[in-house]
């Protein structure tokens, strides 16, 4: 199934990653930015659970980050600390993508 | 003629999840696809399906939502709910049964395991149908 599914993966976890992209810079310009907080978590989440599905585990890890700031309960807003925490993992996770696509052609959504 | 598989629902915005889900479950079920909780309603109040595989974290509507709008009706009361989700700390699970589910699996999914749950639930579900 890890083979088949491939594919699928990369191209989904590509499009979850703009999305965080996209909600990081709505949070550079408001770090109290709700639904951009919303965005991340749900995209680490679907990253997070996909990326299980097909072993991936440091993906799994670095995507959990992002979620577990992104759900945290007691929150305050996103502040140059956090936001370059957020850039951080993000890139670690892109890299990891990439690394996961050399063996993965792309397909259509 | 062979008899008709039973309908299943299986509610998940996660194409990949979604994917894998399908695989499992195509040869012995009539699957139908959701992609959040509100199309999930819409789908279940639809096609009656015996039996409906949710997942949790999702845009538009959430899973224990969609879960406790599907139990408050009377069309799908009755049928059997799994949430199928990463979520997996002892509170997501509590939440999930005060919201209404039947059953809990954490993903990744094992085959065996929601196929034996799936079987499992239906044959209730059938078996009190048919008393």
């Amino acid at each position: 199934m890890y083979q088949r599914m491939l594919p699928v993966f990369v191209t989904e976890a590509e499009q979850k990653l703009d999305e965080v992209d996209e909600a990081i810079l709505s949070l550079a310009k408001n770090g109290e930015d709700a639904d951009a907080r919303q965005l991340v978590a749900l995209a680490a989440h679907t990253i997070r659970g996909n990326a299980a599905a097909l072993g991936l585990r440091q993906m799994v890890i670095e995507a959990q980050h992002l979620e577990l700031w992104a759900t945290a309960p007691v929150r305050t807003g996103a502040n140059a600390s956090t936001l370059a925490h957020l850039h951080e993992t993000r890139a670690v996770l892109r890299r990891l993508l990439d690394e996961v696509a050399n063996d993965a052609p792309l397909v259509l959504l | 003629m062979s008899p008709a598989k039973p309908r299943l629902l299986l509610v998940d915005d996660a194409v990949t999840s979604r994917l894998a889900l399908y695989g499992m479950l195509v040869g012995r079920f009539d699957v139908h696809t959701a992609t959040d909780g509100a199309s999930g309603i819409a789908k279940a109040r639809e096609v009656q399906p015996h039996i409906i595989l949710l997942d949790v974290v999702m845009p538009v509507m959430g899973g224990l939502e969609a879960c406790r709008i599907l139990r408050d009706d009377p069309a799908t009361a009755a049928c059997p709910i799994i949430l199928v989700t990463s979520l997996n700390d002892e509170w997501d699970i509590e939440a999930g049964y005060v919201n209404g589910c039947t059953d809990y699996i954490i993903k990744p999914v094992d085959r065996e395991e929601l196929l034996a749950k799936v079987d499992s639930w239906l044959a209730a579900a059938l078996g009190d149908a048919a008393s």
